[in-house]
C-alpha cells in the first residue's frame, strides 16, 4: 500500500510541477512539454459553412450522371490499406 | 441585453460589411479591413465552446457582428424547434449581435430537417403560420427579428399573394423587419417571369434593416443563388435604386462558395460603400 | 389553399425529396406535370448536397479513404435512410459509422465504420464546452493523505473511441499531409479523443490506461482509479493534466457520504 501511496504522491507532484512556472492555472492552453511529447496532435479543419444548410452552398448540385457501379466501389486511399489489415484472432466489441 | 462591458454596437448604414467565413478568419484579424459588420450563420456557433465561437468572440470587439439564422425554420406546420430556439437564445446573449435574420421560408416537417431553405405559398395560411413563429422567436430572444426574402426555384398553385405584398405583411403583423435580399428578388424576377421592382416597391422602407447582395449562377435550370460570383450589374442597378428609396441600409455581401480572396470580397463591399455614400451625401431615403 | 393544406404539401415535399416519390407534391406545384417535377429536382439535389456537404465536412478521413462517389452514395443513402433532427447540421452524422457498419458495399472495409465514429468524436469534440481548467495551485494545498480520494473530471471534449483495428494509424495516415499508408497494420485501437488550446487531437491508449480513465470517469478517487501501482501512472498523470485533459477536481472528505451515486 505503501507504494500505491507513493505512486500518487509522486504522480500529483508532477502534475503540481506543471502549474509551477506556467502562469498557474493557464498551463492548461499551454504548449505540450519539449520532449515528453506522446500525442500525436492533428488540427480539425474549420467548421464546413455549409454545415448549416444555405442553398448557396448547394444551388451548383449537378444532376449526377455517374454510372451506379463507380458510386460503390471505394476509389481512395483505402487502397493504400490493400488487404494487409489485421483484425486481432477474437475481434472484440 | 446589453451589459455594462460590452453594448453592441450598430453598423454604420454608409459602409457595407461582409459574411463572415472560416477561410478568412486568419486573413481577417491580420487585415483588419474598413467593413462596418460581420454577418455569421448563427448554427455554425451554435456549439457550446471551441474555436469558431473563440474566433467569433474575438471579432466582436472590433465590429458589429449580425446573426444569421438559416434554419430556424420559420414557416414549417410543426411549429418552431425550441431548441434551436434555446440555442439562437443563448448565441444571442453570448455574441449581443447588432441584428438578428431568418429567412422566410421552411426546412422542417415531421421531425426531419431537410437542410435547405424551402420556398412556402404565399398564402393566408402560411401568413398565419409564419407571423406566430416570428411572434414567438421575438418574444423568446427578447430582439427584433430580421426576416429574408428567399430565392424559389418553383412557385405553388396555392399561392395567392404578390410575394411582396406578403414579406411586408408579415412585418406589418409581427413588428419584425425586413432583411430585404436584392439578388434574391432578381433572381425570382428572372426565373419566374415576375417584375422585381414590383416587389421592392411593396415592402415599407421603414421595415427594411438591413440588404443583402450576392452573384447568382446562371445554369440551364435558371439562375441559382450560389452565392459563388460578384454580384450581377442588373442587381447593383436595383440596389442603387432601393438605396436611392430608403436611404442608406446597412448592407452585406454574401460570398459562400468559390469563396475568394477576402481583399476580393471587401472590394465588392466597398463598391456598395460608394453606393451609400452617395445616397448619404445626397441625403435621400428616409430623414 | 385550404386550411391544413400546407401541412400536406410540406408532408409530401419531404417525401418526393427524402423518400423519392414525387408525385404527391407535384400537384401544388406549378405548371405540373415533368416541369413540375424538374424543378422539384433542383430541390431534391440540393438537399442532397447540404446533408452531404455536412457528413463531408465532419468526415474528411472516411472521405479520402473511399473517394467521392463512393462517399456521395454511401452519405446520401444515410440522409434518407436518417434524416437530421437538428436543423443545425453541423449535429448530424452522429449515426453514420453505425450505418457505414451495415453498408454492404462497405462489407470489405470493416475498419471504416470505426474509422467514421472516430471522426465523429474529433468532431464533437470541436464543440464541446470549454471546461474549467485544472487549478494546479489548488491541487498543491491538497493534504499528502487526501490525495488518494481526489476525484479529476475531464475537459468537456473528452472521449473514448474503441475499435478492433487499428484506426488510429489509418486516420493520422490520412491527414492532410500524409499520403494514406498507415504506419502499422495491426491494433486494437483504444483511442483518447479530445481539444487542446482549439486543436483537436487523438492519441491511443494501452489497456491499463484505458482502465485508469474509465475508472475515473465512472467517479472513482484516484487511488481505487490508480490499481495496482505497476505502471508508470505519474507520466501518464502527466501527459493527461499538461495535454488539457484533466478538468476540475473534487476532494472528497473522509467519513463523509458516498460521494458518487452510482
Amino acid at each position: 500500500m505503501n507504494s500505491k501511496r507513493n505512486l500518487i504522491r509522486s504522480a500529483l507532484a508532477g502534475v503540481i510541477a506543471l502549474g509551477v512556472g506556467s502562469a498557474g492555472a493557464q498551463a492548461h492552453d499551454g504548449p505540450a512539454p519539449a520532449g515528453k511529447e506522446k500525442c500525436y496532435g492533428i488540427a480539425k479543419k474549420g467548421q464546413n459553412d455549409c454545415g448549416t444548410a444555405t442553398h448557396a452552398c448547394a444551388g451548383l448540385a449537378k444532376k449526377d450522371n455517374q454510372p451506379d457501379e463507380w458510386k460503390l466501389v471505394a476509389k481512395g486511399t483505402c487502397e493504400k490499406l490493400g488487404g494487409n489489415l489485421k483484425a486481432p484472432a477474437a475481434p472484440k466489441k | 441585453m446589453a451589459s455594462a462591458r460590452f453594448s453592441p454596437r450598430a453598423p454604420d448604414p454608409r459602409q457595407a460589411g461582409i459574411g463572415l467565413r472560416t477561410p478568412h478568419f486568419a486573413a481577417l484579424a491580420g487585415s483588419r479591413p474598413a467593413v462596418s459588420f460581420l454577418e455569421v450563420h448563427s448554427e455554425n456557433y451554435f456549439a457550446d465552446g471551441g474555436p469558431a465561437l473563440a474566433w467569433l468572440e474575438r471579432f466582436r470587439e472590433d465590429y458589429a457582428v449580425s446573426l444569421h439564422g438559416v434554419a430556424l425554420s420559420l414557416g414549417s406546420v410543426d411549429g418552431l424547434d425550441r431548441g434551436h430556439l434555446d440555442r439562437l437564445a443563448r448565441l444571442v446573449s453570448r455574441i449581443e449581435p447588432a441584428l438578428i435574420s431568418e429567412h422566410l421560408c421552411w426546412s422542417r416537417i415531421g421531425g426531419r430537417n431537410l437542410g435547405e431553405l424551402l420556398p412556402l405559398p404565399y398564402s393566408e395560411e402560411s401568413l398565419s403560420v409564419v407571423c406566430a413563429r416570428v411572434d414567438e422567436a421575438q418574444e423568446r430572444l427578447g430582439r427584433r427579428l430580421l426576416v429574408e426574402n428567399v430565392s424559389a426555384y418553383l412557385r405553388y398553385r396555392e399561392t395567392t399573394i404578390p410575394e411582396g405584398e406578403f414579406v411586408a405583411e408579415v412585418a406589418r403583423r409581427t413588428g419584425c423587419g425586413v432583411l430585404l435580399d436584392v439578388n434574391n428578388a432578381y433572381v425570382n424576377a428572372q426565373n419566374h417571369g415576375t417584375d422585381a421592382r414590383a416587389f421592392l416597391a411593396a415592402i415599407d422602407p421603414a421595415s427594411v434593416g438591413e440588404i443583402h447582395l450576392a452573384g447568382p449562377e446562371r445554369t440551364e435550370d435558371g439562375l441559382i443563388d450560389s452565392h459563388g460570383t460578384r454580384v450581377l450589374p442588373e442587381v447593383w442597378a436595383l440596389y442603387e435604386e432601393t438605396i436611392a428609396r430608403l436611404g442608406p441600409v446597412p448592407t452585406l455581401i454574401e460570398w459562400d462558395t468559390n469563396i475568394p480572396a477576402l481583399e476580393v470580397l471587401v472590394a465588392e463591399a466597398d463598391t456598395a460603400t460608394a453606393v451609400l455614400r452617395r445616397a448619404s451625401d445626397r441625403g435621400e431615403g428616409a430623414p | 389553399m385550404s386550411a391544413g393544406g400546407l401541412r400536406a404539401l410540406q408532408e409530401a415535399f419531404a417525401r418526393a425529396v427524402l423518400d423519392g416519390d414525387p408525385d404527391p407534391v407535384a400537384a401544388f406545384i406549378e405548371p405540373g406535370g415533368e416541369e413540375a417535377k424538374r424543378r422539384l429536382a433542383i430541390y431534391g439535389r440540393a438537399v442532397t448536397a447540404n446533408l452531404v456537404g455536412a457528413l463531408r465536412g465532419a468526415h474528411p478521413v472516411v472521405l479520402r479513404l473511399v473517394g467521392d462517389a463512393y462517399f456521395h452514395e454511401a452519405a446520401s443513402r444515410y440522409a434518407r435512410a436518417d434524416p437530421p433532427r437538428s436543423g443545425d447540421l453541423n449535429r448530424f452524422g452522429s449515426g453514420f459509422g453505425a450505418f457505414l457498419e451495415g453498408y454492404e458495399p462497405a462489407a470489405a472495409m470493416p475498419w471504416l465504420a470505426d474509422v467514421a465514429r472516430l471522426e465523429w468524436a474529433c468532431h464533437e469534440a470541436s464543440m464541446a464546452g470549454d471546461g474549467e481548467p485544472l487549478d494546479f495551485e489548488a491541487l498543491a494545498h491538497v493534504p499528502l493523505e487526501a490525495q488518494g480520494e481526489l476525484r479529476f473530471s475531464f475537459h468537456p471534449s473528452v472521449s473514448v473511441v474503441k475499435s478492433a483495428w487499428p484506426i488510429l494509424a489509418i486516420w493520422e495516415a490520412n491527414q492532410p499531409d500524409r499520403e494514406g499508408t498507415p504506419d502499422r497494420d495491426v491494433g486494437e485501437d483504444t483511442v483518447l479523443v479530445w481539444r487542446e488550446s482549439g486543436t483537436v487531437r487523438a492519441v491511443a491508449l494501452s489497456a491499463r490506461e484505458v482502465a485508469f480513465i474509465e475508472a475515473l470517469a465512472s467517479g472513482l478517487g484516484l487511488d481505487e482509479a490508480a490499481g495496482e501501482p505497476d505502471w508508470d501512472l505519474p507520466a501518464f498523470l502527466e501527459q493527461l493534466a499538461s495535454h488539457g485533459v484533466l478538468g476540475a477536481f473534487r476532494r472528497e472528505i473522509p467519513g463523509g457520504p458516498p460521494p458518487i451515486s452510482p
